[in-house]
């Protein structure tokens, strides 16, 4: 497709608007080429092996800090009833990883099924995440 | 990734990446750096890597605006910080801080397509695949923001016909 | 000077009341009839819109599908926005030789489509839909390839009109259906909702082709189409049983009486997704919800509470579940009441589950239903022409008038299009109101009209 910024026939405002230029960044490129060189140098394990166990203790501190105290769900009653072994326990389920996803793909479910063709983005991790249940709830129809 | 290469990328790219991520979220400059540190740990380093840098930047800076919407300070911050969007270059014909107000004043949707253009340099097929529609829509996209740009700044655009 | 001012005056307010009326409100979308072809056609099954059976092959669609997808992405060509406008561009109008250069690009993609469209079966091997997985198997890319595939196939289609090859131009459409129906097989409903959306294409497509002078007649090749053409049961049945896939000990909470521990980390995991907690009332109604079904109080003590709370909130779940199964197994017209029903009694529940699912899966459902009418009206539309061809360019008095075929019922009442046909000026008309929900546009319906015979 010709792309109407390209070659000399530039619109006014398309050059008016090229004349300001974004703002300087000011990052610590130090820091950064520090961080850049560490990532780049490491195999592959290092970043796998650091990722999970940071992931792991970032999730677990965020999932203590921020879940609210359940109100009387969880109680603990001693009552005489028999061992029941179920067989096939529950996955274990993670915080925020799983939920996302979840609410992401409801999300873009509505989506599909509101603008047809038009509702699909070009892959899953594109699709924004809703921030909480009650905001995706509200914003469907 | 070689270091004299990543800080080619950054000269290229850093600023307009910043600008990018502003449209989202009041730090910027992390979620850049995060994307940069990311990059250098790449093997083998992205084919398009202006694209791969802009999604990795939008997926950042969305993750940021999500964190920041739980701490309600979203909407203040975005508001104190338009009037350091842009430098007005030598020969600015426009006012920095008056293009901001109205680039801000525009849908998101239509200010990402022109803030990747215009200044990301993404062609609108690259943004067509970044933002999750067919890169007729971005250039419509694209067209409607610079129209309604130029109502609010009072441009006249004799060359070319009404869009 | 003075009359001068009134005479501009009055100008103006016309101008302004001209300028304020309110747009013409927008109508349903008219389709020409064109008389049919006059030579004998070889059978009521020369064309049709799926691969001959004789032409089928043993094998899995899935994967060439996936391969056309492929080969479409990898094409070197990129194309334009006005390349794309070619699969919504008039045949007549049609830049032929751009066409056929554009097509050339993408030879073995439509290739590939085509032995896919030619296999015997279609099974995605998706594995099952988990709350914890799924991001895993979302096809989301593909779906992108297909629905460019979808326009692919228009272009094709429409230069295929253009020249007059109805042959060629059939089993391009065969394509188009193939891919839709092969998607709404199985899989998630965002796959079906893809499937329904190429359906509609295509029967655009097919809208164009009985408007083209001397074109054959698809009645019988619609009418042996599967019905529902997109049967979205499976992947709303699937979708509805999401939790008790990933919580697999929720289907023995009614046969066994859990430990503490165990019924805890079941209520954390389920309830813990849905930032749910419970509170005394509901271990109230929950409690109270099994005494209902016949529990006994010594029984109910013996549970852990959590246990307790997960079988009214399965229990519920469970119950609308079951409503929207049962909707699902009638034929649309029996199907709406039940399932308008269930829709407003999950609404009323405190369900979060329900309340997440049930607005995409509702649509979803009333997708397939529009898409069920809408290969209805076009029998419908043929069935006319059949009747224009074999009695001189006339048009029915009365659509029940027309007995060359069987008439087609509306899969919405179960009752025939009668209501919808009129003689305007000797000309036929069968006008179908948009379709359901209200709001919908008023384009999606249909105004199908038999010139009269002195205008052929």
């Amino acid at each position: 497709m010709s792309e109407p910024s390209e070659g000399v026939n530039l619109n006014d405002l398309e050059v008016a608007l090229r004349g300001l230029r974004p703002r300087p960044e000011t990052l610590d490129r130090e820091v950064l080429m520090y961080r850049a060189g560490r990532a780049s140098a490491r195999g592959w394990g290092w970043p796998l092996a650091t990722l999970v166990s940071t992931a792991l203790a970032l999730g677990l501190s965020v999932a203590l800090s921020i879940r609210p105290a359940p109100a009387t769900a969880y109680v603990d009653v001693k009552s005489p009833q028999s061992d029941a072994v179920i067989s096939s326990p529950s996955p274990p389920f993670t915080e925020d990883a799983e939920f996302g996803a979840w609410l992401r793909y409801i999300h873009l479910q509505e989506k599909v099924s509101l603008n047809g063709l038009d509702g699909l983005p070009p892959s899953f991790e594109a699709e924004e995440i809703p921030s909480s249940v009650d905001s995706l709830l509200q914003s469907m129809q | 990734m070689e270091p004299e290469r990543l800080s080619r990328l950054l000269d290229e790219h850093a600023a307009s990446l910043v600008l990018y991520a502003r449209q989202w979220c009041s730090a910027p400059e992390d979620v850049v750096q995060e994307a940069f540190i990311k990059l250098a740990a790449q093997r083998p380093p992205p084919d398009n890597l202006a694209g791969w840098l802009y999604r990795v930047v939008r997926n950042g800076a969305l993750t940021a605006a999500r964190a920041e919407r739980r701490r309600h300070r979203h909407e203040k911050t975005v508001a104190r910080q338009t009037a350091t969007w842009f430098v007005a270059g030598e020969s600015a014909k426009l006012d920095a801080e008056i293009a901001a107000a109205a680039l801000q004043s525009l849908p998101l949707e239509q200010r990402e397509t022109l803030v990747a253009h215009l200044w990301g340099g993404l062609t609108f097929e690259q943004i067509g695949e970044l933002t999750g529609v067919s890169s007729s829509t971005a250039h419509r996209r694209y067209l409607a923001g610079l129209s309604a740009l130029r109502e609010r700044l009072g441009v006249s655009c004799p060359n070319h016909p009404k869009e | 000077m003075f009359r001068r001012f009134v005479i501009v005056a009055c100008g103006m307010i016309v101008a302004g009341v001209l300028l304020a009326a309110p747009a013409p409100p927008e109508g349903p979308k008219v389709i020409r009839l064109a008389p049919q072809a006059k030579v004998k056609e070889g059978g009521a099954f020369r064309y049709r819109l799926l691969p001959d059976p004789r032409d089928r092959t043993p094998g899995n669609a899935a994967p060439l599908w996936r391969l056309a997808g492929d080969a479409l992405r990898e094409a070197r060509h990129k194309i334009t926005e006005e390349e794309f406008d070619f699969s919504k561009m008039s045949p007549q109008k049609l830049p032929r030789k751009e066409v056929r250069i554009l097509l050339g690009h993408y030879v073995a993609t439509l290739h590939l489509a085509r032995q896919a469209a030619c296999r015997e079966r279609c099974n995605w091997e998706l594995p099952p839909l988990t709350i914890q997985a799924i991001q895993e198997y979302l096809p989301l890319g593909m779906l992108q390839q297909w629905r460019f595939l979808a326009s692919l196939l228009c272009i094709q289609y429409r230069l295929q009109l253009a020249e007059g090859r109805f042959d060629d131009a059939a089993e391009t459409l065969q394509i188009g259906f193939a891919l839709s129906h092969d998607l709404c097989s199985e899989g998630m409903v965002v796959q079906n909702l893809v499937g329904i959306a190429i359906a509609a294409i295509m029967l655009g497509q097919v809208e164009e082709w009985i408007q083209t002078p001397d074109s054959p007649n698809l009645y019988w090749a619609l009418s042996a189409l599967p019905r529902p053409f997109c049967d979205v049961r499976r992947s709303i049945e699937h979708e509805l049983n999401t939790i008790h896939r990933s919580y697999p000990a929720l289907r023995r909470l009614r046969r066994e009486t859990l430990t503490e521990r165990q019924a805890e980390e079941l209520a954390k995991g389920v309830f813990g997704y849905l930032r749910k907690t419970a509170d005394e009332n509901d271990l109230k109604r929950a409690r109270q919800h099994l005494l209902d079904l016949g529990r006994s109080e010594k029984e109910i003590d013996a549970m852990p509470k959590n246990q307790v709370l997960l079988l009214w909130y399965l229990d519920e779940y469970d119950r609308v579940r079951d409503d929207i199964l049962k909707a699902l197994a009638l034929p649309t017209w029996q199907a709406r009441r039940i399932m308008e029903a269930a829709i407003e009694d999950a609404r009323a529940k405190e369900s979060t589950i329900l309340r997440l699912l049930l607005p995409a899966l509702d649509k979803t459902w009333m997708a397939q239903m529009r898409s069920e009418r809408d290969f209805a009206r076009i029998r419908c539309a043929e069935a006319l022409r059949l009747y224009a061809k074999s009695h001189e360019g006339k048009s029915p008095a009365k659509w029940s008038d027309i007995t060359e075929v069987p008439l087609p019922l509306d899969p919405l009442t179960g009752k025939g299009f009668d209501d919808f046909y009129q003689v305007k000026d000797g000309r036929g008309i069968l006008e179908i109101p948009t379709p359901p929900p209200p709001g919908m546009p008023a384009s999606l319906g249909r105004r199908y009209e038999l010139a009269a015979p002195r205008d052929r």
